[in-house]
């Protein structure tokens, strides 16, 4: 038998493998996923490790034994809480390149090797910490930015030194020994800043241990120092290219001149700013200290790629893919677009980057009309940024929403998007999103008649006189060049954009509005309707809004939650809130039982190991949640969701189109009160259905529970 | 009685259909239950200075007396926040007489001698008050848990007795030395009724998931409205109504008196059981 054959066979298999289970980006992209088995920690008892964890320190002869106790607890919650949320990945492409990392960065340390458990974090946020357990997360946005797989290395070399040195619960007992000191008559600014001071020497400490660690590797040293430069430019998208004004036009659709920039503004350097309230040391410091490690040290033969620069590149483009869908998410369509900008450069005919695309320019649309308002709990709950807050290229992108009226918004979204629905016809999502701009088209005061013309119309504006005081030479060629920019606009420019569709295409000239304005009922995109004040307040305060919702038999439950706040001690509820909230799993089990409701129990708690495809679903609800909460509802309008496609083959696998999301939150203190939750969403329509929200003084007893309970299965069958 | 309760079947029955029924507590809405109600007795039913009788000790040896009263009742949650309830609450108390009467009576000679004075010891009075109520829970709360605030008809029958022997007028015939004595108050167990109206806060809460325990205060409006009438005590001559208390309606008129004392004002608790 020839072995050296088989085991060429085997690689092969092994490499072609590899390469076939990789998406095909050209094409289309999915959203990451977890695969395989759940790791223990999905599985475990908390309880029992906390108990574990204070029996060992218990025993050791370590100091502070009380607040290890609290970290330990605390920060075991903390853990249970980041990988249960639904936002971690387990298994996925990314997980599997950076566990292959950590297998080349300890390949001469077993035992610390299987100590380390590493896991992705569907964020944009470029950042990866480590905790004492052992666990590291590396967030999706970091991986987009890196530039080099070298670079992940080293970061994964900083946090393991995290973790050998216990910065974790060494910080946390620091923390909370200099907040003692305010009562011997320290200011809270110097226990800020002696906290930062702490913090920033264990970093320093560990970008120098870290070095070491990565010393041991083959990878270049400069790309530990560059990996600097990531962090400190991590407030620009990953990648910066100019955004062209071509990019949304078509033949017969030019966009003015005056929405763009002419200049975009540069980029400020950070990098030396006052570190002193910063956890983390400045960036020049930081470099400046990893630069004299590397002048000690020969760098030759190092190279920035061991697992392989096209893995890297192929594993960054997927981050890179899903961080379009987190800016989505999270609403943050001007990066959104951005970010599938860059991406079409690479990728021009994926079908994801078209629907990102689309959405974007639909969201923005709805944005400029009022229709989509950011929910005061979003971290964009100012609105988008205005364009003068923005640096480098995006900037146009910021500009353009700024400058260009909503209609004009509508008649770009609509073109573009009804083109992308015609190059991919068989796309749904493409197509119920060019049917909603045509009803958005409709509330415009055009119809089919103000677009059908084919002269261009040359509108003349006169100067506009200036009548304030005499202006120096400069200004006044400034003035000048700016009247000429508008003097050369068309101000009915957007008019001529579907002179092409309506000659070609009859679907396009069938949905096009006859005249406007009219209101779509069904605009076919999410059940979106268009918003009306007409609901009297006096019904909303009578709670009406709710009344119309229909009888419901089947809901999937997420994992309830049980909060206590102690307003009085700063004491961990944490294990009282965890066997309360078993508790209330039961009750409302029991309560849905006794009325032979249905109930699809979506708790990351409950899992078992083979669960993963239930942990995917949870993910998907929950991003869904998370988007829906991000802006506000009113009466009458449904809120777009554009960030979770996945929601409709959720509810097609359920059965359901209904979420509850339901818990008990119990305030301690000199007054004690309880606050029983409930609300269930329709996710067909994105509305709300359902809520309770109701104060009742005292604690939560059983009988509170029991009857709120089994009343909300109750109201939901009997509607 | 029987007629009572049927009435109530019927209209917890007719009410299940007609309006739409709440969830009860974990799907349970009918309960059966004991209920004892009591109250201090602050003001004197019988006119003097701070005594009151109740079931147990004699208020008149400077004891603390308390009303009291044992109640039976039916409750159906039929709607989210509403229950209709039947109760029948019972009593058995005294009135110490204290109250000056005209007393009439004829020799067997046809004489007619009036006498004025209390009669001697006391009678006793055994009530029963129907009351048909509607519980109303507090925003927030599912019948049948939680705060309600009450209100309903009440019928409120008692009967009384006395012992001739003991309750009686007495004097000495100032010319013929012969005794005259007064010792009928009327028949034995006679029946009255009066009606109220019945309000009450009150606060019902579980048990494991079919005992109730519910507390609470409940009020006889009527009965209340009175409070500073009986505190001045009944008169013989009463002069709004300008009719002589006799030994013949001295009861009647007494024990209005004292029924009110029993039912104005109580504390309650009873105990339930959810039956389905």
């Amino acid at each position: 038998m020839n072995y050296s054959r088989i085991f060429a066979a085997l690689v092969f298999c092994f490499i072609v493998g590899d390469v076939l289970s990789q998406q095909n980006l050209k094409e289309n992209f999915t959203p990451l996923k977890s695969e395989g088995v759940l790791p223990e920690i999905f599985t475990q008892n908390i309880r029992n490790v906390i108990k574990a964890d204070i029996t060992d320190l218990n025993k050791s002869k370590e100091k502070d034994k009380m607040i290890k106790t609290v970290y330990l607890t605390e920060a075991n919650y903390e853990i249970e809480k980041i990988v249960k949320s639904g936002n971690t990945l387990i298994n996925d492409e990314i997980t599997k390149y950076l566990n292959k990392l950590k297998d080349i960065v300890l390949s001469n340390n077993a035992e610390l090797k299987a100590k380390l458990n590493i896991f992705t974090l569907k964020s944009t946020v470029v950042n990866a910490y480590s905790y004492d357990k052992g666990y590291i997360f590396f967030d999706v946005g970091l991986i987009a930015q890196a530039e080099s797989e070298a670079q992940l290395a080293y970061i994964l070399c900083h946090e393991i030194s995290h973790y050998t040195k216990r910065h974790n619960i060494q910080g946390y007992v620091k923390n909370r020994q200099l907040e003692k000191e305010v009562y011997e008559g320290k200011s809270t600014d110097d226990i800020i800043i002696e906290k930062c001071q702490y913090s920033k020497e264990n970093e320093s400490e560990a970008d120098m241990e870290g070095f070491k660690l990565f010393e041991g590797t083959n990878y270049n040293f400069i790309q530990a120092q560059k990996a600097f430069d990531v962090l400190q430019y991590a407030h620009l998208p990953f990648e910066l290219i100019e955004f062209k004004k071509s990019f949304l036009e078509t033949e017969n659709l030019k966009l003015p001149a005056g929405y763009f920039l002419k200049e975009v503004s540069s980029i400020r350097n950070n990098g030396s700013d006052d570190d002193t309230k910063s956890t983390h040391p400045n960036t020049v410091k930081r470099k400046a200290a990893i630069e004299d490690l590397i002048k000690a040290r020969a760098n030759e033969g190092r190279v920035n790629n061991i697992a392989g620069e096209e893995l890297f590149k192929y594993i960054r483009d997927l981050a890179r893919f899903e961080c379009c869908r987190l800016y989505l998410k999270n609403r943050d369509y001007p990066n959104a677009l951005y970010a599938a900008y860059i991406l079409r450069e690479k990728y021009p005919d994926n079908k994801y980057l078209t629907q990102v695309i689309s959405k974007c320019l639909y969201a923005i649309t709805l944005y400029k009309k009022g229709d989509l308002r950011y929910g005061s709990d979003s971290y964009l709950e100012n609105g988008i940024s205005s364009y003068d807050k923005v640096e480098s290229f995006p900037q146009q992108i910021y500009h353009l929403i700024e400058k260009m009226p909503e209609n004009e918004w509508t008649i770009v979204s609509l073109n573009y998007t009804y083109r992308a629905h015609k190059k991919f016809e068989s796309d749904s999502l493409l197509s119920r999103l060019s049917d909603s701009l045509f009803g958005l088209i409709g509330r415009t005061n055009w119809g089919i008649v103000d677009f059908v013309r084919t002269n261009r119309k040359e509108v003349k504006t006169e100067p506009v006189k200036d009548t304030t005081s005499p202006k120096s030479k400069t200004e006044l060629i400034a003035n000048l060049q700016k009247e000429n920019n508008f003097k050369n606009y068309d101000t009915a420019y957007y008019k001529d954009a579907f002179v092409d569709l309506f000659m070609t295409d009859k679907e396009f000239a069938r949905k096009f509005p006859t005249s406007g304005p009219t209101v779509s009922s069904s605009s076919g995109f999410s059940d979106y309707k268009p918003r009306s004040y007409s609901t009297s307040k006096k019904a909303m305060k009578k709670g009406n809004r709710y009344k119309e919702m229909e009888k419901v038999s089947k809901v999937i439950t997420l994992e309830p939650f049980y909060v206590i706040i102690n307003t009085n001690e700063k004491i961990s509820e944490s294990v009282e809130a965890d066997e309360k909230q078993e508790i209330l799993i039961n009750t409302i089990n029991t309560c849905a039982g006794k009325q032979n409701f249905e109930l699809v129990t979506l708790d990351p708690g409950l899992i078992t190991a083979t669960d993963v495809s239930k942990m995917n679903d949870y993910s998907v609800i929950n991003d869904w949640i998370y988007e829906r909460f991000d802006a506000y509802e009113n009466s009458k309008s449904s809120v777009p969701i554009l960030g979770t496609d996945e929601i409709r083959d959720i509810t097609k696998k359920y059965g359901t189109t209904h979420i509850l999301k339901t818990g008990i939150g119990y305030v301690k203190g000199k007054k004690k009160y309880t606050v029983f939750y409930a609300a269930i969403y329709d996710m067909r329509t994105n509305k709300m259905v359902y809520l309770k929200q109701e104060v009742f003084k005292g604690k939560p007893n059983k009988d509170l529970i029991n009857a709120k309970m089994y009343q909300l299965f109750y109201e939901l069958k009997n509607g | 009685m029987k007629r009572i309760f049927f009435y109530f079947l019927f209209l917890v029955f007719a009410s299940s259909v007609v309006a739409q029924i709440g969830p009860g507590y974990l799907g349970k809405r009918f309960m059966l239950g004991y209920g004892f109600h009591f109250s201090p007795a602050i003001l004197g039913s019988n006119g003097s200075e701070g005594s009151i009788i109740g079931r147990g000790p004699h208020s008149l040896g400077g004891d603390p007396a308390f009303n009291s009263t044992h109640d039976g009742f039916l409750e159906f949650a039929f709607k989210n926040r509403t229950s209709v309830g039947l109760s029948c609450r019972y009593y058995n108390s005294t009135f110490d007489n204290s109250t000056s009467v005209y007393g009439y009576t004829f020799t067997p000679n046809g004489q007619q001698y009036i006498l004025s004075g209390e009669p001697g010891g006391f009678y006793q009075i055994k009530g029963l008050n129907y009351a048909l109520y509607f519980k109303f829970y507090n925003k927030r709360y599912v019948a049948p848990w939680g705060r309600y605030f009450l209100l309903g008809p009440v019928v409120n029958t008692y009967r009384s007795f006395y012992d001739p022997g003991i309750m009686k007028l007495e004097t000495t015939d100032g010319s013929g030395g012969a005794k005259i004595r007064i010792d009928n108050f009327g028949a034995q167990g006679e029946l009255y009724a009066r009606g109220d109206l019945l309000f009450g806060w009150g606060r019902n809460r579980m048990i494991g998931n079919r005992v109730t325990i519910d507390y609470g205060v409940n009020f006889q409006l009527v009965a209340l409205g009175f409070i500073l009438w009986d505190a001045i005590g009944e008169s013989p001559f009463d002069i709004f109504s300008e009719v002589q208390t006799t030994n013949y309606n001295y009861i009647e008129k007494t024990s209005k008196r004292r029924v009110r004392e029993v039912n104005k004002l109580n504390v309650f608790v009873k105990v339930g059981v959810l039956l389905f």
